[in-house]
């Protein structure tokens, strides 16, 4: 079959040669429409909750799309130039339609209580022209804690525009066309510009790796021709190979640009691949031609078709073997949920089909019409036979002990496997002093990282005030969480205004109040990425700044765990006022239960320390228990009342002798009871008896009375609220404003009517809190998804791959123990590989999960040629031990050859730009040497020991 | 001779009636100017109301939501100012009670009845949204459109005037460009295309007039943002004009007091 096949091919040379021709100008015409797309969350199924969830967040809120634009500028931020610059980038960024929405200092909100009331504008409304101005403008900046970290480094000399890209556009596309275009013409120069996020990781990784793939394979190219002249010594000899595989390449790449499928980081191991492969099987086409070319020069002078046919049939069954091996291991790959694996595997089995077809067709027809030159048998040539007999003697001599040898070094390597880290995030992948990695750096020093953290809630309406309260919970203990940022949500928001328009940091207990504050919080920009218009669904929006896939998977568990916990406690709102007051202070000691957890993880604050819960509610129970400090609150009562009395919004129009009459008489009410309450029927007594009758109206008292007791009521709260908090100061001292603001809040849940606590500390009947949905999203979880993906696809592709390999290899050979003895060399190559991955700290990423399935494929070749000639050898009447020394020299040039060549060329990646292609290159050099020493070493002393009896025919004779 | 004194009187004397009832003020057709500042008249100048009381529904649409709220309004004209206006919301219950006193154009009051507090709010950012509606405070607005843009006249209609109105240098309104379709008849705008700074075609405003003792009064207002997809409606029910309304009413305490409605 293979000869009529051969001799087919040779004797239609010339429509074959025009016909390669043709193929290669049109796949040439496709390598233009070439184009990188690495966007991680492109690579995962779409039918993970998790995923789903966020895919859905980045559509809704374009929460995971962020790129973070930074800056230094040599003048410093605060000047009119810069400040101005800085609006103007603002402006034309958030006006296009790619572009979700812009935060920057020129946009911030910049709310201040005046005396009667707020202040609302944008931060950088006008720029001062003045030194002093803008020095003024400095001093407020760096004041603020919401400004510190998102758009303003705290030491000031750097500033930051967060850009939300929408998902309804390419992101990656519009961080190249738009994005970086428009900051480095509007920011200029001496801006130290840099850009993070996982936008323009897309970017950069597009970048480098087109700038890898451009310079390093031409650089390999160059590496293997030179190792093939050395070993070939000769032109014509080492071209043909070459041309196999760069003919393989430049088809297996039109095609996919013909097909305009994207190539992605790995793409630039294909080459490779091909390299590794694709030369041997010419290889080996060209040595056997050029060796009985050689061996019959008489033969070979007068019939030299004849004689390629005759060379090249011998070699094509095992070629094709090697390819079909080699082909379906790859295929495999599209069982892989990993869509870049999955991927990878198809351009590689196509790759690998078009080097198989090239190596026995395109050469026999070229070897009949070109000479391929003899093999020279000079000093070095002579030198390889020694080096190679000697090998052969060795192995031959002492099989048993060999075998032992390989066993204990697999031992080592599976112990070491157990080590194997993995890293997904791109992060890791660039040089320390890269454009990507300064950004990153700058990112997550100055401004809390770039890579988006958010949890999720979906409801009813997550405005309800039960659900505000546990959303907070649900932000306090996100921001214990090492390395994640301060987090902001809805609740943050209602908070401030209620500071603001109330002076209260505390998410207000009525569904009313909560209302009345979001009238006023309706239309703020921010809004659009934190809760949609339904009030349906909303997001807590943190940063981390430690992208790599340990922290993230950990930080990923941990926020697993809080969910799955906190559903299990099934809160429920109780309103203490409808309880008894034994019940009531039962309540209220859980709630102080349940909120010294909240207190003791905003205490940590980004991993610090902070008491146990248990400590916290003590203090909290006991101080609950104590009263006021005598002598403080009537005061305060008293002079609340008095201005409210006296405030151009009193409903009554009198006299200011009346006036303070009244504002009198009120305040003694509060004073007549220890808690400073105002009986809204006894105001109403006190306003009719003192209004003249003209102008009393008892609507208008009923709601004069309602206020004074709110008055009141407020002051008495406040008064408590500082009560506790000193109270707790010795066990948690000062912290953060942003700890303290959220200790505020957390306190005024205790102090106010509402309580949310776990059912089992409930009365019966209380109301269940729930949420239809609540979960985590953002960069952990792609991250974690990806690498638990990554180790699947790792392990399952291992697996086909040698399942396959093994099913082939009995087929081929038609024995099983044959075809297990054939799988020991690439077991051995790949236990070891991944042994010496873990022992060296050498995470498993998206290139080096490559080289064990590469390694299976070059490994599995020389098997192949190497068991093939034994076979025959064995059938042409040898004994396997000189069968096995004939296989040596007859297939033991072209391995090492190759396994040089290929070492060479993958050497070349030690120059990548990339660490990621680095290491690949570096463990590619490894798996080669352990390929070729398992195949050369390992495999011929297994089968001296166990002897297959399919090879003891001649034995037995 | 005689007689056609007596037509060119009886013609005079038409046309006096004509504008003391309030019908337009007839601008020349090629006089662009002349045309926006009958429409500023109509709007918040010499020939609107002196002021107003209504109730008002606001509807507004994003998506699949919508939210209905409940207004009673009353406003005033100034003469060289935006209007005093008192609003206060009648439903939904969670926010009835709630209050907003604007006056002048420039200082707000806002009232929260559950928190029974007025604040003064100063807000320079007038591009915000009013109630999370298509309508920002600049929309909401009713300055005069002729001392913030310079009209040419487009297009002249059988029924309206197509009037483009380009910003001044130095102004700041929100929008460079503004297409405004004025109903001849009634010197109303009954349709503004709103451009912005990137001229495109950011919102639209369309509104119904009807005549209430001799003015013309936008009872329907629709905004709609094209860049989002959303609209809100405002219908006013109930107008009543030149009722004398006195300066207690814009005033904290009128904030404070119950609607009933």
């Amino acid at each position: 079959m293979a000869r009529k096949w051969t001799a087919w091919v040779v004797r239609r040379r010339i429509p074959v040669l025009i016909i390669c021709g043709l193929i290669t100008v049109a796949a040439l015409a496709g390598v233009p429409r070439l184009r990188f797309y690495n966007k991680m969350t492109d690579w995962l199924p779409k039918d993970d909750p998790q995923m789903a969830l966020y895919h859905e967040t980045s559509a809704t809120f374009s929460a995971n799309n962020v790129v973070l634009v930074i800056a230094r500028p040599k003048a410093g931020v605060f000047t009119a130039e810069t400040l101005g610059k800085i609006r103007t980038l603002t402006k034309a960024l958030k006006d296009r339609e790619e572009i979700f929405s812009v935060t920057s200092l020129s946009n911030v909100a910049d709310i201040k209580k005046t005396a009667d009331g707020i202040e609302v504008r944008d931060f950088l409304d006008s720029i001062p022209a003045d030194p002093e101005g803008l020095k003024a403008l400095a001093k407020l900046a760096r004041s603020k804690d919401r400004y510190i970290g998102q758009v303003l480094s705290a030491d000031g000399e750097w500033f930051a525009l967060s850009v939300f890209l929408s998902d309804k556009v390419e992101t990656i596309s519009a961080v190249e066309k738009i994005v970086i275009p428009q900051a480095e013409k509007i920011l200029g120069g001496d801006m130290g510009l840099f850009f993070a996020g996982s936008p323009s990781d897309g970017h950069f990784i597009n970048l480098y790796t087109r700038r890898d793939l451009v310079f390093l394979v031409p650089i390999m190219l160059a590496a293997i021709i030179l190792i093939l002249f050395l070993s070939l010594r000769s032109w014509r000899g080492l071209l043909p190979p070459v041309l196999v595989v760069v003919l393989a390449n430049v088809w297996l790449f039109g095609l996919i640009g013909w097909m305009k499928r994207p190539m992605t980081i790995i793409t630039p191991a294909i080459p490779v691949l091909l390299l590794a492969l694709g030369s041997a099987y010419g290889l080996y086409v060209v040595n056997k031609i050029r060796s009985d070319c050689d061996a019959d020069r008489d033969r070979a002078a007068k019939d030299r078709r004849a004689m390629v046919i005759a060379s090249t049939a011998a070699v094509v069954t095992p070629i094709l073997y090697a390819a079909v091996t080699d082909i379906i291991g790859f295929l495999a790959f599209r069982s892989v949920k990993l869509s870049l694996i999955a991927d990878f595997g198809v351009f590689a089995a196509v790759g690998l089909f078009f080097a198989a077809v090239l190596a026995t067709t395109l050469l026999p027809a070229l070897a009949s019409t070109i000479d391929f030159g003899a093999a020279r048998s000079g000093k070095a040539h002579q030198g390889l036979t020694r080096f190679l007999e000697a090998g052969a003697a060795r192995v031959v001599r002492k099989p048993g002990l060999t075998l032992a040898v390989f066993v204990v070094l697999m031992v080592v390597g599976a112990a070491g496997i157990f080590r194997v880290e993995r890293e997904v995030g791109f992060s890791g992948f660039y040089a320390k002093n890269s454009m990507p990695r300064k950004a990153m750096d700058a990112a997550n020093l100055h401004f809390n990282g770039a890579y988006p953290d958010s949890f999720f809630f979906e409801a009813e309406d997550v405005r309800d005030p039960a659900r505000l309260r546990l959303i907070r919970r649900a932000e306090s203990f996100l921001s214990s969480i090492p390395s994640v940022s301060p987090p902001l949500g809805v609740p943050d928001l209602i908070e401030e205004l209620n500071d603001q328009m109330n002076d209260r940091i505390a998410l207000p207990e009525t569904k009313s109040a909560v209302e009345n504050l979001w009238l006023l919080l309706e239309g703020r920009r921010e809004l659009a990425q934190m809760i949609t218009p339904d009030g349906r669904q909303t997001i807590i929006y943190s940063k981390i700044s430690d992208p790599t896939t340990k922290f993230c998977t950990d930080a990923y568990n941990r926020a697993e765990t809080y969910f799955k916990s906190e559903a299990a406690r099934r809160p429920v709102q109780v309103e203490l006022n409808a309880l008894s007051p034994d019940q009531a202070i039962s309540v209220r000691a859980a709630e102080a239960g349940f909120l010294a957890e909240e207190l003791s993880w905003a205490a940590q604050e980004g991993g610090g320390s902070a008491p146990a819960p248990a400590a916290i509610k003590d203090v909290l129970v006991a101080a609950l228990a104590k009263e006021l400090p005598a002598g403080r609150l009537q005061p305060e009562v008293a002079q609340k009342i008095r201005a409210f009395c006296f405030a151009p919004s009193f409903p009554f129009e009198a006299s200011p002798a009346q006036m303070e009459t009244i504002a009198g008489r009120l305040s003694d009410l509060a004073a007549a009871s220890p808690e400073a309450v105002i009986p809204e029927a006894a105001a109403v007594a006190v306003l009719k008896k003192h209004l003249p009758p003209s102008v009393y109206d008892p609507d208008l008292a009923a709601e004069a009375a309602a206020t004074a007791a709110y008055i009141a009521r407020e002051a008495r709260e406040n008064m408590r609220e500082a009560f506790l908090r000193a109270e707790l100061k010795p066990l948690i001292p000062a912290g953060s404003a942003t700890f303290e603001k959220r200790a505020a809040a957390v306190l005024y849940d205790l102090v106010d009517g509402l309580a949310v606590v776990p059912a089992a500390e409930a009365p019966a009947g209380a109301a269940p809190v729930t949420f239809k949905r609540a979960d985590q999203t953002g960069y952990p979880v792609m991250t974690t998804k990806l690498s638990s993906s990554l180790f699947r696809s790792q392990i399952q592709s291992i697996l086909l791959a040698m399942a396959v390999t093994l099913f082939l290899m009995i087929l081929m050979r038609k024995s099983v123990v044959l075809g297990l003895i054939s799988i020991l060399p690439i077991t051995f190559a790949t236990v070891v590989m991944y042994g010496l991955l873990g022992i060296a700290r050498i995470p498993l990423d998206y290139a080096t999960m490559l080289t064990g399935s590469i390694s299976i494929g070059v490994g599995i070749d020389y098997t192949i040629h190497f068991l093939y000639v034994v076979s025959e050898e064995v059938r042409a009447g040898h004994q396997l031990p000189e069968a096995i020394r004939l296989a040596f020299l007859e297939r033991g040039r072209a391995m090492l050859s190759n396994t040089a060549a290929v070492t060479a060329g993958f050497s070349t990646l030690l120059l990548s730009s990339f660490v990621l292609l680095r290491s690949f290159g570096g463990i590619m050099v490894l798996s080669m040497l352990l390929c070729f020493i398992g195949a050369m070493t390992l495999l011929p002393a297994a089968l001296l020991v166990v002897r297959p009896r399919i090879l003891r025919a001649n034995d037995e004779k | 001779m005689k007689r056609h004194l007596s037509i060119l009187a009886v013609l005079l004397l038409g046309l006096c009636g004509a504008a003391a009832f309030g019908a337009r003020p007839f601008p020349s057709g090629s006089d662009a100017a002349a045309i926006l500042a009958a429409v500023d008249a109509r709007s918040s100048g010499s020939l609107a109301p002196k002021d107003m009381q209504s109730s008002m529904v606001m509807t507004i649409h994003q998506g699949a939501t919508t939210k209905v709220r409940e207004i009673m309004a009353w406003s005033r004209n100034n003469k060289d100012k935006d209007d005093d206006r008192l609003m206060k919301f009648l439903a939904p219950a969670d926010v009835r009670g709630v209050g907003f006193l604007v006056l002048g154009g420039d200082t707000m009051y806002i009232y929260l009845p559950e928190f029974h507090r007025t604040r003064r709010i100063a807000s320079s950012n007038k591009k915000d949204a009013f109630m999370s509606s298509d309508f920002s405070y600049d929309d909401l607005g009713t300055g005069e459109f002729a001392k913030s843009y310079d009209p040419v006249l487009k297009e002249d209609k059988a029924d309206v005037w197509i009037l483009e109105l380009k910003r001044k240098p130095g102004s700041d309104t929100a929008y460079p460009k503004i297409i405004m379709t004025v109903d001849k008849a009634k010197s109303v705008a009954v349709k503004s295309e709103l451009y912005d700074e990137a001229g495109r075609l950011a919102k639209t405003a369309e509104q119904t007039p009807t005549q209430v003792k001799g003015y013309w009064i936008p009872t329907v207002i629709k905004m709609t943002d094209n860049r989002k997809n959303t609209s809100t409606t405002m219908e006013l029910k109930d107008a009543k004009v030149d009722q004398g309304i006195g300066d207690d009413l814009f005033t904290e305490r009128s904030l404070v007091r119950k609607v009933q409605g």
